[in-house]
Parts: structure tokens; sequence; C-alpha cells
């Protein structure tokens, strides 16, 4: 490529490459220098470049350039040259690449020494998945290692909305994973996917093929040792339909077949002790709200009981009066059907001023505080409700297929609180003491809506708990954001695989992405879709790495059709 | 009477600095040869060069050490270890007048490239003596016996060298680039043959002219030059004085003029076609104040050439320290020897 700038002085983390004429670098592009060391040998030095530049040399006013290269008076020569940030050197003799060595272009071998591919397949061990292309169409890799719990889990995926692409990349990243059990290993089998739909309906047809898909990017995905195929393992859920006699069918918008609808029976409600998601807003911990919701539900689990012949339902009786098993209601039993029967439930025993059962219902809390409460659970009526009827049992079945896409995008915030709350923690219960295999991945986009910075929710508090020991028990958290800045620190930190797309200028400048080069920074600001900068334990400088256009669909029209739907008309 | 300060910065002498009356040339110039009227000409845009690429050929010399040769404790002998460098830039051609290069459409690329870069190292020494000496790779340094035993001798030696060479390089320029050529300084002695050949002389240090002919040159306006005059033997040359840029009412009124010559066997007409030419081309090549020190005499490509050849000599700390040390291994070997 050319050599090694002796102008001015290398160092152990940068040196500037000054250009062939007959070559070029851009950014991103990995080389390598040898420099003899005495009593050491040739070491290598592995760097990625961060910038490029070119000058007239020897000009010394800005009009010279007008002399040089319009007027043809001043005789100037052309100096292009790149500056490299270090990455590797091997052997580990950290001296700085010597002045007038040769630079190459790290290729083949060479190249994945610079992403220490190498020491992700140490000891027969393959643990380099292929997740995106550089610029010049090579595979970059991750270490899964750091992805499945060995050495660290969890993904963090940041970037302005609409442009960053965050989703496409966490599901690009999912297929990633999904295709190559060979490199997985153990951790492959059984591998669960929760993948909550927030905004739009991008991830409903993740399971068509793209009508879109050209040759070029099916290339794209051959060269990372991929089929671009749909994910072929996929269920979805939608919210019930509000109306009774509407029972099953999804509330969703473009895509009607194969979509499940799910909701809660009141019995399940209160099994999972839902009702602590009802409240999920900061204030409502300040307000001692979930207080009084803990209290709640320690009693509705006392006194709930199944009844006879009505699946899903329950009714409340005082415990001393009953025996185990399904009960036949009497004329005054108030049977549960919906959130609504509930809520006129609880604010009957709340309310209850005579009855002294009203201190096991609230604690000794004010009398405002429990109107506050049921000010709330009246409010949530129309938010949560549609979501807990009696019935068959419509919950959401992650065993089904390997991914399960649960979609969310038209329920109130509130609503999708709930469900993420719900949905997390049942996840969470059932890996508690169980050990870290099958894994479970859960994608969850709007991050900073279930951990933000600052508050306390329950949902937040199982999303930090799942940071913290989500390697040991085998849950992999896949968070994307808008804005790193606005997350639960303890979230952040804990996530190993660093992702960004394009940031906000302010944004960038923060601590959070404190991982990022200076000049990644700056470019950050101006990465395409489809582009990201990937940090990962591993390799001590972040890549940029582009990933393919997906084969399955995004959208309702750009799925392909197989067969002519007007055929025998 | 007016007061004008120097345009050219102090360390680089003046524009004009003759040298008292000695300097006065005895012989009288043939101010008739072109037969015209003694005034300004102002000539036309075009010409037969206003095609051809124009090129400049400058060198640069550089004592390195002096040195002193000795035999069994004899009287020293001075020695002068200098460095020349000659090189050649050649610019596309454009359209004549101040503006030309600048094309019609501002973008209008021409360019200019250095073609040719020569270095030459000369160990001058007195008394007729041989001898070379290599400090290191591209330090040969090689012989150049001169008869004197002064060191201004030994400089003037190295100094003749490099006009030397930039005449051959010049004529080399002329024949195998069709070009017109300019060369920094008066004419040295030319092969014949090249006839595109013209000396470029910044600084005035004589006088040619009588009074009342030297009068037009204070009416000079940027691009106008006086008729031509022969002088110079036994090399007789024509020359003529041109403007490079706008008269300065603040300075005074030699400013900006510069003599250009040309052999008397290029013949008249082709005299009388380089003359205009030069004042309609070099205007366009003239440095600002702000960009040389020697504005507006030392051409823009000349500067850029210099800077070049300057670099291409290398660091004079480091070239010293060679020589001292060459020198003593080369003492140490005869030692040795002997």
């Amino acid at each position: 490529m050319g050599l090694v700038l002796g102008s001015e002085a290398t160092s152990t983390q940068e040196f500037r490459v000054v250009l062939h004429e007959d070559e070029y670098l851009q950014l991103d592009d990995l080389v390598v220098v040898n420099t003899p060391v005495p009593k050491v040998g040739a070491v290598a030095t592995y760097g990625v470049v961060t910038e490029t530049s070119s000058r007239y040399e020897g000009t010394t006013f800005e009009s010279d350039t007008f002399r040089v290269a319009v007027e043809g008076t001043l005789p100037a020569e052309k100096s292009r040259t790149a500056t490299i940030q270090i990455v590797r050197v091997i052997p580990e003799t950290w001296i700085a690449p010597d002045a007038g060595q040769a630079v190459y272009r790290a290729a083949g071998t060479e190249r994945e020494k610079a992403l220490y591919v190498d020491e992700m397949r140490q000891a027969g061990r393959d643990r380099a998945l292929p997740v995106g292309l550089t610029r010049d169409g090579e595979p970059v890799w991750v270490d899964v290692d750091f992805f499945d719990g060995t050495k660290g889990a969890h993904m963090s995926i940041s970037g302005v909305s609409g442009v960053a692409t965050k989703t496409s990349y966490a599901l690009f990243f999912l297929r990633c994973l999904t295709s190559h059990p060979e490199i997985l290993g153990p951790s492959a089998r059984n591998l669960r996917v929760l993948v909550f739909n927030v905004k739009g309906e991008d991830l409903l047809f993740i399971d068509k093929p793209n009508a879109r898909f050209t040759d070029d990017d099916a290339a794209k995905w051959t060269r990372l040792g991929m089929e671009p195929k749909p994910f072929p393992s996929v269920s979805f859920w939608g919210p019930a339909m509000e109306r009774k006699d509407s029972e099953g069918i999804a509330d969703t918008g473009a895509r009607s077949d194969g979509i499940e609808a799910f909701r809660w029976t009141p019995l399940e409600f209160i099994q999972d002790g839902l009702l602590q998601f009802v409240f999920t807003e900061p204030t409502d911990v300040r307000q001692q709200l979930t207080f009084v919701a803990e209290r709640v539900l320690s009693q509705l689990q006392r006194w709930a009981c199944e009844v006879t012949g009505r699946p899903g339902c329950v009714l409340l009786r005082d415990p001393v009066d009953r025996l185990e098993g399904p009960v036949t209601p009497r004329p005054d039993d108030h049977v549960i059907e919906t959130f609504g029967d509930f809520v006129e439930a609880i604010r009957s025993k709340l309310e209850d001023e005579d009855d002294f059962d009203a201190r096991d219902w609230t604690g000794r809390v004010a009398g405002g505080t429990v109107a506050a409460f049921l000010r709330r659970l009246y409010g949530a009526i129309p938010r949560i409700g549609r979501l807990v009827r009696a019935g068959e049992t419509r919950r959401i079945d992650r065993m089904k297929e390997a991914i399960t896409v649960v979609d969310i995008h038209r329920l109130h915030d509130a609503a999708q609180r709930f469900v993420v709350g719900a949905l997390v923690a049942e996840v969470h219960r059932e890996k508690e003491g169980k050990g870290r295999f099958p894994l479970t991945a859960i994608v969850l986009d709007e991050l900073n809506k279930y951990a933000p910075r600052e508050g306390w929710s329950p949902i937040a508090d199982t999303l930090v708990d799942i940071a913290q020991r989500g390697r040991s028990l085998g849950i992999l958290l896949i968070g994307a954001q808008q804005s790193a800045s606005r997350i639960d620190p303890d979230v952040l930190s804990n996530a190993s695989i660093r992702v960004a797309g394009r940031l906000d200028a302010a944004e960038a400048e923060r601590a959070e992405y404190g991982w990022m080069l200076p000049s990644t920074k700056a470019r950050a600001r101006l990465l395409k879709p489809g582009t990201m900068v990937l940090s990962q334990p591993s390799i001590p400088a972040p890549t940029v790495l582009e990933f393919p256009y997906p084969p399955w669909a995004t959208r309702p029209e750009e799925e392909a059709t197989t067969s002519d739907p007007f055929e025998g008309i | 009477m007016r007061i004008t300060v120097e345009a050219w910065a102090p360390d680089y002498g003046g524009e004009v600095d003759l040298r008292g009356p000695d300097d006065l040339t005895v012989e009288r110039p043939d101010t008739a040869c072109e037969s015209r009227p003694w005034g300004p000409v102002a000539p036309e845009a075009g010409g037969e060069f206003s095609a051809r690429p124009v090129g400049f050929v400058d060198g640069t010399r550089r004592v390195d050490a002096r040195l002193f040769l000795s035999d069994n404790g004899s009287a020293p002998i001075p020695g002068v270890a200098g460095s020349v460098g000659v090189g050649a830039v050649v610019c596309d051609a454009a359209t004549p007048g101040v503006n030309g290069r600048k094309g019609p459409e501002w973008w209008d690329r021409k360019t200019a490239q250095i073609t040719e870069l020569r270095l030459i190292r000369f160990l001058a020494t007195g008394g007729g003596q041989r001898a070379a000496i290599s400090a290191g790779p591209g330090l040969e340094y090689q012989s150049l016996p001169v008869n004197g035993q002064s060191v201004d001798e030994m400089v003037s030696a190295v100094h003749n060298q490099m006009r030397a060479r930039e005449a051959e390089l010049a004529q080399d320029l002329a024949q195998r680039d069709d070009a017109l050529v300019f060369i920094d300084g008066p004419l040295a002695v030319m092969r014949p043959g090249a006839t595109t050949v013209v000396g470029f002389i910044k600084a005035h240090h004589a006088r040619y002219l009588e009074d009342a002919e030297e009068a037009v040159l204070g009416e000079l306006g940027c691009g106008e030059r006086t008729p031509l005059f022969g002088f110079g033997e036994p090399r007789p040359r024509y020359s003529w004085y041109l403007r490079l840029c706008a008269r300065d009412a603040a300075l005074h009124a030699w400013h900006g003029l510069v003599r250009c010559e040309t052999p008397v066997q290029v013949g008249l007409d082709r005299a009388v076609s380089l003359a205009d030419a030069s004042a309609a081309i070099l205007p366009a090549f003239a440095s600002l104040p702000h960009w040389d020190a020697r504005a507006p005499q030392n051409l823009v490509p000349v500067a850029g050439l210099e800077k070049r050849l300057r670099h291409l000599l290398g660091d004079r700390d480091l070239v010293y320290r060679m020589i001292r040390s060459a020198a003593k291994r080369y003492n140490g070997e005869g030692v040795e020897v002997g």
C-alpha cells in the first residue's frame, strides 16, 4: 500500500502511512506492517485505518492550491496518507512500527489475525461467529463466548430511530446465531428467542421471503456462510381482540394468518402475580402504589379460587371458609371474568370500611394512597383490560417455535409495559435455578422505556437482574435504544457486545460511547442505514461493519407471493 | 525627493544594488538594433510561443564544509565541499497575459511539474590538487581541482559548476520539449543550437543604458518591455527590461523590473519574439509580496523549485557531521596503510 510515514514519529498506538500513487486505503481497512526488531525478530503490527488525508507537499499558503492545481505555476507533489490505529502486535512486543517499513493490506489469515479470529478459534473451539461484512465485503466476526454467557453476555444496540436500523441488526444477528449451530455448540440446542415487536409491523413477516431481495444480497449472505432464507421457525402472537365474540383473533394490522392471539385468564393473572406490572410508572413507587399492589396480590393469591366449570375464572373467598380445589359459586359471589371484574372485586375489599379485613388488604397505608391505587386500577381497565379475560388459556407458548414474536405495537404504553414485564418475568422465573441451557434470548427495542436510568419499576428490577446474572441464568438480552445514556447503567455496563448505528451528535459525545475512537464517534453521525459500529471485548478497537439486506420481508409489500391469489377465479 | 522602502526582504540584498561607477558598462550598448523608437513596447498577445510549454531552470549551491589538505606538516591547502542542485520546472502553455494562467474558467487546469532534478557534490581543492571523499550514501564528493588558494576561488569554482549545469539543462529542455526556457541568472557560455533560452536577471547590479534611455524604465507598465539592446563581448547578447507587476506609486520607479538576455546567435527575429513572449508570459508567474521575500522577481515556479532543491541537498548539520566522520575514517585508514 505504501510506507510507514517517517517524517513524524510513530507510536505504539498510532502511525501514518504514506500511500503509493497506485494504491488506496479507505476507512476501516485493515493493514499489517512487519518490523524487524533486534533480538526479537519480525514483529507484525496490525491496524485499522481511522482517517485518510491528502495535501500538496511544500505548499505554505492556502492559495498555493490554485497555483498548483489550476494555474500551473507552482510545482508541488501531492501526498496521500492514512492514519492507522494499532489493534494488535504479534508477538506481543510493544514497539512502534519502524518508519519506512512497507505497509500491506491485511488479507486472508493476516486479516483474521488483525481481527483476533485466531484467538477465537483456539484449542479446537471455533467461537468466531460472522456477524457482518466490512466495506470490502469481507466478514467480521464476534466472539460468541462473549454473547452466550461463557465469558460475557448481552448486546446493547444504540442509534437514532429510523436510520440506525437497530432492530434489523438485532434480527440479522439472531439469524447469524441460528444459522451457525456448529459455532454455537451446546448453546444452539433448543435456543429460544423472545422478540417484542414494539414499533410498526416490521417483525411480523420475518418468516416470509422478501421480494426485493437480489442475487447481490444473496452473495453477501453466502460470503457469511449463511443460506439467505427467512426465519424457519417463528410463532407470532398478537393481543386478543377486545370483544368477547372475537375470541381468539389477534389484533394486528397487516398480518392476519399465522398469528395467534394471546391474553391471560384472571387465574393466570393472579398465579403469575401480574398485578405488579400494572404499576410500572416511576411515580408509582414514590406513591407507595407498588407496595399496596404487592399486598393486594398476596391477598388475592390467598383468596382466589377456581370456579367449577368456568375455566380461567376466579372468585374471591376467605381461605378460612373453603377447601382446596375449585368451588361452585354462591349467588352472592362475584365471579371474576374480566379485568373490570377484578378491579370491582378489589375495590369491594379495599373500601369495605366496616370490615376489618380491609387492613389486611392495604397494609396500614393512608386512605389517600388506597384511593390513588384504585384510581390507577380503574384507569388501567381500558388500557390493560383486554389482556385479561376468562376462557381457554391463551398464554404465549414460547416453546412452540425457536423464535416467538410478540406484537405489542398497537397497545397503549402501559399495556406494552405490562406484556413485557409479564413475559420477561416469566422467562426469569422459568430459568431461575435451572442452569444455563437451553439459552433464551430476549430482543427488546426501546429498552429505555423498560429500564430507564432514573426510577424503579418491577420491570427494570427484573431487567437489571437479568443483566447482572443473565450469564449464569442463560438469559441473553439484546436491548436496543435511541440513546444509551437513558438506560439503567447496570443494564448497559453488563452488555459485553455493543453496537451503534447512526448517533445523534450530542449523544455520541457522552461517556456511554467511550468505547468508540474519536474518529468513529465523528463518523457515527454519518453512518448510513445498514452500517453499524461493533465493539466486543476480544478486539480492542471498534469495528465498522455492514450487514446485508434481509431475505425476509419487513413489511407486507415486500412479501414475495409464491402463488397467484386470483388463481381459480 | 521621495523616500521609498526596498520591496525585497533585507536579507536578500536589493532589487537595485548598483555597485558604483565601476560597474557602469563602458561599452555603449546598441539600442537601435530593433530599429524601433526607444519607448515602452507592449507586445500583443499570441506570438510563436503562446502554445509552447514554458520551462524554468534554477540551481542552488551550498558550502557543506571547508576542509584542508595537508601532507607531512606542509602548509594546509584549502578545500570546499559544496553541493549543487539544479532542476527544471515545465509549465503547460497558457494564454499570455497577467491572468493568462487562470484560464477562461477558473477551474481550467494547467500543470507545473518538476521534470528534472540533478544533484552533484564537489570537493573543490586548491593548488590543482585532486581529492574526492565519500561521506555516505548520496554524499559522494567528486574531485574539482582549482588552481587558486583562496576559499572564495573554491566557492566560485563550485558556483561555476552550477552555472554550467544550469545552462546544460536549459538547453536540453529547450531542445527536447521545444519549450521557452527561462534560466535564473545571466547566461553562461551556451552550446550553439538551442535558440529559445532566455536569461532572467532578478536584481540590477549594473547600468547598461544612458540616463535618457534609462528614463523609459520608469514608464514601463505591467507586461511591457523596452526595445532590445545589444552588448557584451566576448559573448554578445540581446537584452531587454520588462516589468512584472503594475507600477506602485509607493515604491521606486524600478520596482518589479527584470532584465532578460539571449545570445546574439539566435538572430534578431527570434530575439524579438523571445522578448515579446517573455513580457507577455512572465507577469503571470510573478510572485506576490506576502508570498515571497523577493517578490515579484522571484517567480513562483522558481521559488517552488528552489525549495525542493534546498530540501534535496540534505540536512546541513547532518551532512556536516557525516563529512567530519568521513574525514576521520579517511585519515585513520591512511595511518594504517602508512
